[in-house]
């Protein structure tokens, strides 16, 4: 196998606020591998997010960070802010959910791509990084790519200002980019139309992708590999048909088994009881225990280890072996 | 008028007379400005829908954002004064009734909204949130603590928690909330504006069975408006399909989902992201063209045609009229898909490309 793009290892992530400190990521350590997709899926406050905003040192002030990342031959983590900021936006680019609050309303998106060229390639002449502004937004397919590159981001609809959030993190040619909800305020027409250029752009830069969504449907038609993240903790790591047709983690298979299909299947819906828990107080055991149909005493005493099970194929829990196969939808 | 009158076909028998019959509901909003605020165009929110809602049914309205779903069933609440047309509850249009009337009316005809953290008041311990609809409507203090408490727990709560206030709850919980007010006056129908889309999947299969669950005990309707194509398969009984404002297409789940016979409803279920790898990468995706248009300035004739990959000239001029395509399902187009037809089968007929994508302009 080739040598990893990013490899994280047991990184934790912190924050203090008033009633405590919330950890939001708990000792997670997973590797990147050039041109793949890596999904990380999970639920609110399940620490998606985190995970990538931390590896980017986008964090708040009041965050603890342990562990490392090392993102070819250079640890992230530890990172100075003056080398921070000639990684992002240029080897590692990130696409946030809301490009409406991630551009800047007062500048063109052509003045904004333009600035990310510039920025990490000071000789770049205006000409050229105009040209290739152009040439960026048809890659995303904006349609009449020299009028639109002087248009404001309020004049471009929401699928539109999020193809040109993907120009300007490709701007660069990005060796990983980090796709945080791309398409959740989308709608699911739209929706279609950005994956494709998402995956269109991918192929032809060659760069790794980290996918971070809540959406099974949209990691099933995009990932390589899934990890799937629950109260902090990773639960379940493989490749797409390993976390879709051996599911090896209870958690992952409520998931799985607790979303509605196109099918039309009627009755009641397989729903996970309870809720998840707070990440205030340390969790004593498997994170996922309270609400698992086939928790024992040994879960409850201490967490369990992320077991290999062959292939790229990992589960935290004890009885991986006890789970019926979820087998492909009839 | 250029609307036509008609009766949609019931698909539940001939006998069953409809709860609720919507009539060529109309609702534009005035768009503004300037220092007079002289009104410089109309936003064609609703544009004359008409459907029947059966006792006991789910009857389900999908469509994309500024669709106008949401405004539609706040119309048919009247929480937004429709701009002509009829909601007729019984032999009653809602949109005639008095203010007084209306207050009477609304105990038949509920509503749950999208947001759990917008929709209850945070200053108001729970038992009131709940209580309110009573206490408005005169239900006896003893009685309404007592069905607050049964509501509560009829809902997946306990009944102490009536002393807590809505920040103390998560959002699963918050929407449980608002389900139990919606029936706290034991109504007919209730219009439940995206009750899940704020919530986890996890959370969001609670709710789900909560709904299915008092709809059979309560006997209820629902007009369920939700974006999740899945989701509303999995609810509804009959599926409404909107685009700008108006009704694509009307059908039970089955016909529609399995044999969607507008373009739009096609392609938007091609749209949908299928969580089963296998059949992600065999499947052959229809990708629209652009974004929805404005419905300050909706095209002429059909409203889809500018992205409608089978559109033809008499689509640009003509408004297709909602009309019966085959028993209970109707279907607002002037070349719709034939039962076992496909909408990459009529492409390739037409000489479109299927796989091409082109990008029309968001303007």
């Amino acid at each position: 196998m080739t040598e990893p793009l990013l490899t994280v290892d047991h990184l934790s992530v912190g924050f203090h606020t008033k009633s405590g400190v919330v950890k939001a990521v708990t000792d997670i350590s997973f590797e990147i591998h050039p041109g793949e997709v890596l999904a990380v899926v999970g639920e609110s406050g399940s620490g998606k997010s985190v995970t990538a905003l931390a590896l980017m040192q986008l964090h708040p002030g009041n965050t603890e960070i342990t562990g490392t990342a090392m993102f070819q031959g250079r640890e992230l983590v530890s990172m100075g802010d003056r080398d921070m900021r000639s990684i992002r936006g240029s080897e590692i680019a990130m696409i946030f959910q809301d490009p409406m609050t991630a551009m800047n309303p007062v500048f063109t998106v052509g003045d904004q791509i333009t600035e990310t060229i510039q920025v990490h390639n000071p000789g770049t002449s205006n000409s050229a990084a105009t040209k290739r502004v152009v040439e960026l937004l048809e890659l995303v397919g904006v349609p009449e790519p020299k009028r639109r590159a002087s248009q404001y981001p309020h004049e471009y609809s929401g699928g539109m200002r999020q193809r040109a959030m993907i120009a300007m993190a490709i701007a660069n040619d990005p060796k990983l980019l980090i796709a945080d909800e791309p398409t959740t305020a989308l709608d699911v027409t739209v929706q279609a139309q950005v994956m494709e250029v998402l995956h269109d752009v991918q192929k032809e830069t060659g760069s790794a992708m980290m996918l971070i969504t809540h959406d099974l449907g949209l990691v099933a038609g995009s990932a390589d590999r899934v990890q799937v993240m629950y109260a902090s903790r990773l639960m379940e790591t493989g490749t797409i048909d390993e976390i879709f047709y051996e599911t090896s983690n209870p958690y992952t298979q409520a998931l799985l088994r607790s979303i509605p299909d196109l099918e039309g299947s009627k009755g009641a819906l397989e729903a996970i009881p309870g809720n998840p828990p707070s990440l205030l107080k340390p969790l004593q055991g498997c994170a996922f225990r309270p609400r698992c149909q086939h928790a024992t005493p040994e879960c409850g005493e201490a967490q369990p280890t992320l077991v290999e099970l062959g292939g790229q194929h990992a589960s935290r829990c004890y009885h991986t072996d006890k789970l019926a196969p979820i087998g492909a939808p009839a | 008028m250029t609307a036509v009158e008609m009766e949609p076909t019931p698909i539940a028998g001939d006998s069953v007379e409809p709860l609720l019959k919507v009539r060529n509901l109309v609702k534009e909003f005035p768009i503004k400005a300037g220092f007079f605020r002289r009104q410089v165009g109309t936003v064609k929110a609703v544009s004359d829908v008409s459907f029947d809602l059966f006792p006991n049914e789910t009857l389900g309205v999908v469509g994309e954002s500024g669709c106008g779903k949401s405004t539609l069933g706040r119309s048919l609440l009247r929480l937004i004064e429709p701009t002509s047309g009829q909601v007729l509850f019984g032999d009653e249009d809602v949109t005639l009734a008095s203010k007084k009337r209306l207050r009477d009316l609304r105990s038949d005809l509920q509503m749950v909204f999208q947001d759990p953290y917008a929709s209850l008041n945070p200053r108001l311990p729970i038992r009131d949130i709940v209580g309110e609809p009573m206490r408005i409507h005169g239900v006896p203090k003893d009685e309404a603590k007592e069905r607050v408490g049964d509501l509560l727990t009829r809902v997946g709560l306990l009944p102490e928690h009536g002393n807590r206030y809505p920040h103390e709850f998560s959002g699963g919980q918050r929407q449980r909330i608002g389900i139990a007010r919606s029936l706290a006056l034991r109504p007919k129908v209730i219009v439940l504006d995206e009750p899940v889309s704020a919530l986890d999947v996890s959370i969001q299969a609670q709710v789900l069975n909560l709904l299915e669950e008092i709809q059979d005990e309560y006997e209820l309707s629902f007009v369920f408006i939700a974006h999740d194509l899945s989701v509303v398969r999995h609810t509804s009984d009959r599926v409404a399909v909107m685009y700008l404002g108006r009704m694509a297409e009307v059908a039970s789940d089955v016909d529609l989902y399995d044999h969607p016979a507008h373009p739009y409803t096609a392609a938007l279920l091609s749209a949908v992201p299928i969580a089963d790898p296998k059949r992600e990468r065999s499947r052959q995706r229809i990708i629209l063209q652009g974004d929805v248009p404005s419905p300050a300035k909706p095209p002429s004739g059909c409203r889809f045609h500018p992205r409608c990959p089978i559109a033809q000239d008499r689509c640009k001029e003509e408004t297709p009229e909602l009309t019966e395509f085959a028993p209970g399902h109707q279907v607002a187009c002037h070349f719709p898909l034939e039962i076992g037809e496909t909408l990459a089968g009529r492409m390739s007929d037409l000489g479109v490309s299927t796989t091409e994508v082109v990008v029309g302009d968001a303007d």
